[in-house]
């Protein structure tokens, strides 16, 4: 098709219905004689309906909420001039129906939305009537549609007048609705206004304000009928976020505020308690806001800690059936940000699991199949995972396959892996759409996994999902306590999470932990590889769960210290000997590190909370006799056999021999650099002297053997996230 | 009883049309946001004081051009006399620009496409496309002729269609 037949205007308007009836009759007599003409026709269609839905989803904000109120306050005072007393609603009852109710959503929204003082996003409910006619319904179901009345064609029997007088360019801001309105008092309900039965259909949140959540539905409306306005509309009064997404056509990833752990004196803080954590999916996450969105991740989508748990170290396991079934250690070198600091290493390494000695697996993939899936980056990256996991299943093990969309559903009864060709078409036939419940999903899936539970092996669930969860039973607390649930019963959960857009990180990062589990990001097939097929025995198999770390500093070495990371795995002191706190799982072959910036004594850390008085009545202990040897710290860790209720505990002991940054290990020296990396990309004020080009030296001269090219990609990163931030500046 | 109909109106009426006024403001002003805010709330104003029953037949025409003349005129009075932006301690109304990108996500290259036309290209399209409007009234709202509406946007159609190719 030559580009000249572009040429015609008129093509864009048949397109939009703009000709007249003449010209639409002569443009469609051409376009049946010309083939080109009706391709372009075809596509310039297309295109404007593209761009119609595109400004229709244009993410803008609304009016400011304090600018409505004016407005509204104001169409009120100026009406009030203008009365009548005609009975007008008696015969257009039902447009004042729909009148009456699209007010009553506006005055109670307002309301409420004021009260919350969330951005409100408003998208009318719209409601008709079946008690009437078909097409006097299809009419107002039209109107409705609109999301407001502007064609209602009843008559005032004065015209509303202007008042100039009352007229200021630049009302004040915030002016309320009078009090003695009679749509703005409390209740919000005129009692005299017929109507009908109010349903919303949306949900407040705090960060996106309203939001539709699901296509308008027609409901019944009986004339005359007490008005029902529901006391909460699905809107929490006190700005507290609710727990479901934010709907359709807006997407938006939720991650948790983070607050970087504190410097604690050791004086008033001697123990430092947290769980362990091999989760991974921050970094992965970080990768794609970096490489593939060009954009510096959000500081709270950045958990140093998984940073750095990131990353493979030649940290050397315990020998076979050893007890316990790790290896701990810890050293203490120069801090490289801070040359008046030190950095403490405490590292957990997992005892490996032989190919050939994985017990038998009892596997129930859990996949996420609703629309929002679609993207080339979730379902099919999904599948893929899924395909390259089952190469790795030997003939002991079984596969089954749940999805959930708008209902959830047994796609693969629990199949022996040894019929690999049965589980793969089951796979590839899998497509998205619908919407998300997430909650009957779970439940089918650890009921598939229960029914057949494989004693001493790997019972696991696989979650595969972008974690937007948004109909059915979505609060965190009840997907938790399922997962809680599941997890007593010997059934583990493992998370993937999927793309960007709607990723609920916070959600799936907890119900992992909850379910004795671990959470993965895969943004790429590579990614999907190193989780999957390269650390298969970690990923599945659990070597220890409630694995608890307690650090006790010497105050006779150590004024202050500070946990890198780790912000939202801090536990009580007290949660360390209770067996009942649940705490993080380490999988076979599992590394685990964990990084303190010590402040020696004699040394001032910068940014410290003032000291507290000395108590009145109390006097400050005294140092014990061990503390005057040379012990910098001692590590305790408790953990739990997969299967067992009770902890061990192992203890011992660490010195500081005074080594320099440049002498430590190249494993040090990367894991001080990938903290140092997050801590520049939370912008947080522990970064001390370093810049993203001393991360970058640090980490390429300790990239050692790298033999996946995981320590030379995230050389990459930091060089993007250096110019990345060069520009913001 | 009046007045609390015309409220609900003037309600819906907002309701309708804040965010296609506001991102058209907004994009005419290249993304003040706060003097878009202003724009589009003395249009809302204006309409509570107008004349409802000639206002409502052609009630889109009449915001765009009420929105299109406020811009204008704010845009030269702000001209007149320049502030200094710093002396102000106003809020972003806008979404955290992480946020924004989530949401733009799967349309950035759309938009991308879309900020390469001209600014003229750029009216007519959002009018028509965004806000609903007529060719009529988009010749009403920006005073072009309706032949030079058609042309604009069959230009800006074409554009974008070669970009989109490309």
């Amino acid at each position: 098709m030559s580009d000249s037949i572009w040429n015609e205007p008129r093509i864009t308007a048949y397109a939009l219905g703009e000709l007249s009836g003449e010209e639409r009759a002569k443009f469609e007599s051409e376009i049946a004689l010309n083939a080109d003409l009706a391709a372009a026709v075809a596509e310039a269609r297309v295109l404007t309906e593209q761009l119609q839905s595109h400004f229709a989803k244009e993410p803008g904000p609304p009016l400011e909420e304090a600018r409505r109120q004016v407005i509204l306050a104001d169409s009120h005072a100026s009406a009030a001039v203008a009365g009548t007393d005609r009975p007008w609603f008696k015969r257009h009852g039902w447009q004042f129906a729909i009148a009456a109710s699209l007010l009553l959503l506006v005055v109670g929204i307002s309301v409420l939305a004021a009260r919350t003082a969330g951005k409100r996003e408003l998208a009318m409910t719209v409601l008709a009537m079946t008690d009437s006619p078909e097409p006097f319904a299809r009419e107002a179901q039209d109107l409705a549609a609109e999301g407001a009345i502007p064609e209602a064609k009843y008559r005032y029997a004065e015209a509303l007048k202007q008042i100039e007088s009352g007229y200021t360019a630049r009302p004040q801001l915030g002016r309320q609705i009078e009090a003695d309105s009679p749509v703005a008092g409390a209740a919000g309900r005129p009692a005299d206004l017929p109507a009908g039965t109010v349903k919303p259909f949306f949900t407040l949140s705090k960060e996106r304000g309203l939001t539709v959540t699901s296509e308008p539905r027609f409901d019944k409306v009986r004339i005359g009928a007490p008005i029902v306005v529901p006391d909460s509309l699905g809107i929490d009064p006190y700005g507290q976020p609710i727990d479901e997404g934010r709907g359709p056509g807006i997407a938006g990833d939720r991650f948790d505020p983070i607050t970087d752990n504190a410097f604690q004196r050791v004086s008033e803080h001697p123990l430092s308690t947290f769980s362990v954590d091999v989760d991974t999916a921050s970094y992965s996450k970080v990768r794609d806001f970096l490489m593939r969105a060009n954009q510096l991740p959000r500081p709270d989508a950045v958990r140093i800690e998984e940073l750095i748990n990131y990353f493979d170290y030649e940290y050397a396991g315990p020998d076979t059936n050893d007890e316990p079934p790790f290896a701990a250690r810890a050293e203490v070198v120069a801090c490289p940000w801070n040359a008046d600091h030190r950095l403490a290493r405490i590292a957990i390494k997992g005892r490996a699991v032989a190919a050939d000695k994985r017990p038998p697996s009892n596997l129930v993939f859990l996949i996420d199949t609703s629309g929002s899936m679609g993207a080339p980056n979730k379902l099919p990256l999904v599948q893929q995972g899924m395909k390259l996991l089952l190469s790795k299943l030997g003939e002991n093990d079984r596969v089954a396959i749940v999805v959930y969309a708008g209902s959830a559903g047994l796609v693969l009864p629990s199949t022996p892996a040894s019929e690999a060709e049965t589980i793969r078409r089951a796979l590839t036939q899998l497509a998205a759409g619908g919407s998300t419940n997430g909650g009957a999903g779970i439940e089918l899936a650890y009921q598939t996994a229960r029914d057949h539970f494989i004693k001493d092996g790997v019972n696991r669930v696989i979650l595969c999902s972008d974690g937007d969860f948004n109909v059915g039973t979505t609060g965190t607390d009840s997907l938790v306590r399922l997962v809680e649930n599941g997890a007593k019963g010997g059934v583990f959960l493992t998370v993937l999470g999927f793309g960007m857009g709607n990723h609920n990180d916070a959600m799936l990062e907890q119900i992992s932990g909850k379910g004795n589990g671990n959470y993965a990001f895969i943004d790429t097939e590579k990614e999907a590889r190193k989780v999957l097929v390269e650390q298969t025995d970690a990923t599945l198999v659990t070597i220890a769960k409630d694995v608890k770390l307690q650090i006790e500093f010497n105050p006779a070495q150590v004024s202050a210290y500070r946990l890198i990371g780790y912000e939202n795995r801090v536990l009580a002191k007290e949660d360390f000997n209770d067996d009942k706190k649940d705490a993080g799982e380490i999988g076979a072959g599992h590394a685990v590190t964990a990084l303190y910036e010590i402040v020696p004594v004699g040394k001032q850390a910068d940014a410290i909370a003032p000291k507290v008085d000395d108590l009145k009545y109390q006097s400050v202990p005294q140092p014990t006799a061990a503390a005057a040897n040379s012990e910098t710290l001692t590590v305790k860790l408790r953990y739990k056999a997969p299967d067992g209720d009770t902890s061990q505990l192992i203890e011992f002991p660490v010195t500081d021999g005074g080594k320099s940054f440049t002498d430590a290990d190249i494993d040090i020296r990367f894991a001080a650099a990938v903290a140092g990396f997050g801590m520049k990309l939370r912008r947080s004020e522990y970064a001390g002297s370093w810049t993203y080009a001393d991360v970058e030296k640090a980490a390429a001269e300790a990239v050692g053997s790298d033999p996946y090219g995981l320590r030379a990609e995230f050389i990459e990163l930091v060089r993007k996230a250096a110019q990345l931030s060069g520009q913001e500046r | 009883m009046n007045d609390a109909t015309t409220q609900s109106w003037v309600a819906g009426v907002v309701d309708r049309f804040e965010r296609p006024l506001l991102a058209y403001a907004c994009r005419m002003l290249a993304g003040d946001q706060t003097t878009a805010q202003d724009a589009v709330q003395e249009t809302f104003l204006r309409l509570c004081r107008g004349d409802r029953e000639s206002i409502e037949p052609r009630l889109a025409a009449w915001l765009f051009s009420v929105c299109r003349s406020r811009v204008i005129d704010m845009q030269r009075t702000q001209n007149a006399t320049p502030t200094d932006p710093s002396s102000f301690d106003v809020p972003d109304p806008m979404p955290d620009v992480s946020q924004t990108f989530c949401d733009a996500e799967d349309k950035v290259h759309l938009d991308a496409c879309l900020t390469l036309l001209s600014p003229r290209q750029q009216e007519v399209l959002r009018l028509r496309m965004a806000a609903g409007l007529s060719y009529g009234e988009i010749a009403e709202v920006t005073g072009m002729t309706v032949g030079n509406v058609g042309f604009h946007l069959h230009e800006a159609i074409r554009n974008l269609r070669q970009r989109l190719a490309t």
